[in-house]
């Protein structure tokens, strides 16, 4: 039988030298053995723990970005054999399309997961289904599902692609919905774990918290270059890539850039009725979707339209309790993207330009706008706006 | 629209009256303020009134840009959406009143 150091079996097996210790000192690595101060491990020796993750094993830490391929998702989710696999996958489709019942109704017993992947990529999914339904207890507690699938991986012996993927989910929470999380590790350092379609989801946050800090150079550049990066059939990194692009180049006031951008988008997403990442940053792409839909698609328009009033509605309620919720409630589709734009910094004469009105309609609707939320400055309007 | 009601502003010895109305299309009271970048308007004693969305100021003290973040903005009420420029440098000879507030 031959044997190894323990810090090439922890190399090995993808743990810790400490992990392989422990077991080896509790007797769970068969044939172990101490050579004065050294573990001597077999070099056929497995990790007592494998068997924990037997039953519910996949392949993709993170299966939020499954390869569907264009205008065949469905077909695709169906293929799947593994049924974990093909149960997130499904849950993905079904939230892409906006059928949120449906995905919760799967994602939900998967929050009672040993696996902390398969419950925090489910509570992913119910917590932005049930944001999407205006049910926020359930949302609320789909947050604090992923908080503690993050908190236990960080403090155990757990794989690094496992907890590269929780550390994902977690930052979904923080950037997407500003919820507070403390010591979250840099989502760089962790990206080299993860497949591809995952890593391109995290160049999406990247490029997302760049945007957040209104560096949107450095939104566009992280945007562009994932993109040129990513394989065709990785379908939905790449509409979200394309809308984070799109917002960027709007706040650079590179306004046929941006609608490029969109049309991109949205290419990639309508052959499988993929609408709701236009849903989720409605307000930040500032009237384009408004504006570029209107003629083409006017029912999925009013079907983004409904779903984002009360994806708004919700997130403001997660996001501030008290004084933003007036913004969404009280503001038609209209308002807000005037008060998004003028938010902006944007003239009203661009404004008009921007939205084919004359500039004494955007006047009116902003004074409009300023009477609803009981406002009278832009300094004040921007302090309710969206970031 | 009937006029149902009106609000009387009164600044630096000037009034604007402005009327509030019923908006069918809107389907709630809007109140009708004058633009005075159209029908520009001061008091007696040179000060211009503004509307709080004007954002072409040369001399505006804010990075937003519009009247209504200036401090030289002054308004009867918190909250009005029309008011008077206290700044100098934008003060006029007192233009002739027209009919937009008597």
């Amino acid at each position: 039988m031959t044997f190894e150091s323990a810090q090439n079996a922890a190399a090995r097996l993808g743990v810790t030298i400490r992990a392989v210790q422990k077991w080896a000192k509790e007797g769970r690595i068969p044939y172990a053995y101490k050579e004065g101060q050294d573990w001597k491990i077999p070099v056929s020796a497995e990790r007592p723990d494998a068997e924990r993750f037997a039953e519910e094993r996949y392949h993709e830490p993170m299966p939020i970005v499954h390869v569907f391929p264009p205008g065949k998702a469905r077909e695709y989710v169906e293929s799947i054999e593994d049924p974990h696999d093909r149960a997130m996958a499904l849950c993905e489709y079904h939230y892409m399309r906006g059928e949120f019942k449906e995905c919760t109704v799967i994602a939900e017993p998967y929050m009672d997961s040993e696996n902390p992947v398969l419950r925090s990529t489910s509570a992913l999914f119910c917590m932005f289904s049930n944001l999407c339904r205006g049910h926020m207890v359930k949302t609320h507690y789909a947050a604090s599902v992923i908080r503690k699938a993050l908190e236990e991986v960080m403090s155990g012996n757990y794989p690094k692609e496992t907890s590269a993927s929780c550390l994902l989910c977690a930052k979904f929470l923080k950037v997407q919905l500003h919820l507070p999380l403390d010591d979250l590790k840099k989502m760089e350092l962790q990206m080299r774990y993860l497949d591809e379609g995952v890593r391109l989801m995290a160049c999406y946050l990247l490029a997302h918290i760049a945007y957040l800090e209104k560096d949107y150079e450095r939104a566009l550049g992280i945007a562009e270059t994932a993109l040129a990066f990513a394989s065709e059939d990785i379908l939905v990194p790449q509409i979200y890539l394309s809308i984070v692009a799109a917002m960027a180049l709007m706040n650079l006031m590179r306004v046929n850039d941006a609608r490029e951008a969109l049309r991109y988008a949205w290419r990639a997403a309508e052959r499988d009725g993929f609408f709701v990442p236009f849903v989720e940053h409605y307000s930040l792409l500032q009237g384009m979707v408004e504006k570029e839909f209107k003629n083409d698609y006017p029912q999925e328009l009013e079907k983004i339209r409904q779903v984002a009033k009360e994806f708004n509605e919700s997130w403001y309620k997660v996001y501030n309790e008290k004084s933003n919720y007036k913004v969404a409630e009280n503001l038609t589709s209209t308002e807000f993207t005037v008060a998004m734009l003028y938010s902006r910094n944007w003239r009203a004469k661009e404004i008009a330009a921007h939205m084919e009105l004359s500039e004494r309609t955007i006047m009116n609707y902003i004074t409009l706008i300023y009477d609803k939320l009981q406002i009278n400055s832009k300094k004040e309007l921007c302090g309710f706006m969206l970031r | 629209m009937d006029k149902t009601n009106e609000r009387i502003f009164s600044l630096d010895g000037d009034t604007v009256r402005v009327a509030l109305s019923f908006d069918e299309k809107m389907d709630r009271f809007v109140r009708e303020y004058p633009d005075f970048s159209i029908h520009p308007r001061s008091t007696p004693a040179g000060r211009i009134w503004v509307n709080v969305t004007r954002d072409d100021c040369p001399f505006a003290d804010t990075e937003y840009r519009d009247c209504g973040s200036c401090r030289f903005f002054l308004c009867e009420r918190v909250g009005d959406m029309i008011g008077i420029c206290t700044n100098e440098k934008t003060m006029v000879q007192s233009i002739a009143q027209d009919q937009t507030g008597d």
